[in-house]
């Protein structure tokens, strides 16, 4: 429900939809500590304005900018497609690996280059790959970034 | 204890999912629906499972899938 906000207005939506789930949240019964853990979570998960300030926020960022995939373009022209249409569309497997051993993730993505380059990845992407970094490192462990089998991160 | 089926099941929560990507669909953003909250939910309660974050418990693992 980390999106909700987008109900609301793009802008700021990690805040409108963190006081959102905080509300149903709480109509549903659960208890202030974790209502409010969860809101501060949704609060944080922008990269325009958020940060990792607990584990499960940390958490959630990590699995949010993890998700690029060509499954999440809606745009169904491609003469019309914008940057993140075409940098989502190039991605043709993402996979968030977890090494339990060596206290890593690492954001495994194959690009199709004929279609975007890898530098447009982080023309769009570089402000959420850096907060996936410190994500990490609040969690303690170490984020790692693959593309196309070269570790760049 | 709320469970993640309790969020998936609330017609609220639901309304306010359609909503959100009725208004980004509007905006020529990319899909933030169930697809997405489906892959950050499992991957953000694996996160936390999986990498054995010591401060945290079960029920904050379980959280963690219900607010993604």
């Amino acid at each position: 429900m980390h999106d909700i906000g987008n109900c609301v207005n793009r802008t700021d939506h990690a805040h409108s939809g963190a006081i959102l789930a905080y509300n149903i949240l709480k109509d549903m019964g659960m208890p202030v500590e974790e209502r409010t853990e969860i809101m501060m979570a949704i609060g944080n998960h922008d990269e325009n304005t958020g940060t990792a300030i607990s584990d499960i926020s940390a958490a959630l960022i990590l699995a949010d900018k993890s998700d690029v995939h060509r499954n999440r373009v809606t745009n169904t022209n491609l003469s019309t497609f914008d940057i993140h249409d075409r940098v989502n569309y190039a991605v043709t497997n993402a996979e968030l690996e977890l090494n339990a051993e060596e206290r890593k993730v690492i954001l495994n993505l194959t690009i199709d280059t004929k279609l975007c380059p890898v530098l447009d990845y982080f023309e769009i992407f570089m402000d959420r790959t850096m907060m996936s970094k410190y994500a990490a490192k609040y969690l303690k462990i170490w984020f790692e970034l693959v593309i196309n089998g070269t570790k760049l991160l | 204890m709320i469970t993640l089926q309790d969020v998936i099941k609330n017609e609220e929560v639901e309304a306010l999912i359609k909503g959100a990507q009725k208004q980004l669909d509007s905006l020529g953003y990319t899909e933030h629906s169930h697809r997405h909250i489906a892959i950050v939910s499992e991957r953000a309660g694996e996160i936390l499972e999986k990498l054995r974050i010591s401060r945290k418990n079960r029920r904050t693992c379980k959280n963690c899938r219900i607010y993604a």
